[in-house]
């Protein structure tokens, strides 16, 4: 884990893309209990010119280092990244406003809590909102 | 509503305050029960033939066993 933010911390500083911050399961464990999860989202501002929000860069980038995707991941060092472009409003200001944490020594950026509630009810799926209402009736 | 007997709600009540002693953990070692969980949903899948996907680190460095395996023989 330590060595998969090292990686993406690389990624941002050459530019591959302009800001990350972990969300999903990964990034809520930030502000609750540890939940079981096999992937990490990774929510992006991606480093484009025009208007095509395309994961392509990133992917080259790193198969170049050696990771293979895997279904709709890439593993990083063991752990299976899931890459989101910020593809609306909510998310944009998720990532401008997610805040800097540090993971035992390696900095990384976790999307904010209310953020992260906001874009599960956005997304609607069942078990995005049995999320919402856990957080809510734990007065998170 | 009926009210819940009182040992149900010190039950209750209960298993708030661990959820919360847990969410107060530092993120790290949320990690490591993280990885404790999936070692043991792994083991629950493997009685019905599933590939086990637990994430490949080590609980203690939180790095890559590879990587582990790696540095070991560099330094050996």
């Amino acid at each position: 884990m330590k060595a998969t933010l090292a990686v993406l911390n690389e990624l941002e500083r050459q530019g591959i893309f302009q800001r990350y911050a972990i969300g999903g399961a990964m990034g809520a464990m930030f502000y609750v209990e540890p939940v079981v999860t096999y992937d990490m989202d990774i929510f992006v501002v991606l480093s484009t010119r025009s208007g095509l929000l395309t994961l392509t860069p990133i992917y080259d980038a790193l198969r170049q280092r050696g990771y293979e995707p895997q279904g709709e991941c890439i593993v990083i060092e063991g752990v299976p990244v899931q890459f989101l472009p910020a593809y609306n409003p909510l998310v944009e200001e998720a990532l401008a406003l997610a805040r800097l944490v540090d993971v035992e020594g390696v900095p990384t950026r976790a999307l904010p809590l209310e953020h992260l509630i906001a874009m599960a009810v956005q997304t609607g799926r069942l078990k995005d909102r049995a999320r919402v209402q856990l957080r809510c009736a734990r007065g998170l | 509503m009926t009210e819940l007997p009182p040992i149900v709600q010190a039950a209750l009540a209960a298993k708030q305050r661990r959820r919360r002693a847990l969410a107060a953990l530092p993120y790290a070692d949320k990690l490591r029960i993280l990885l404790a969980l999936q070692q043991m949903a792994d083991a629950i899948g493997q009685t019905r033939g599933a590939p086990p996907r637990a994430w490949p680190l080590n609980a203690t460095t939180l790095l890559p066993r590879r990587m582990e395996e790696e540095s070991g023989v560099s330094r050996g």
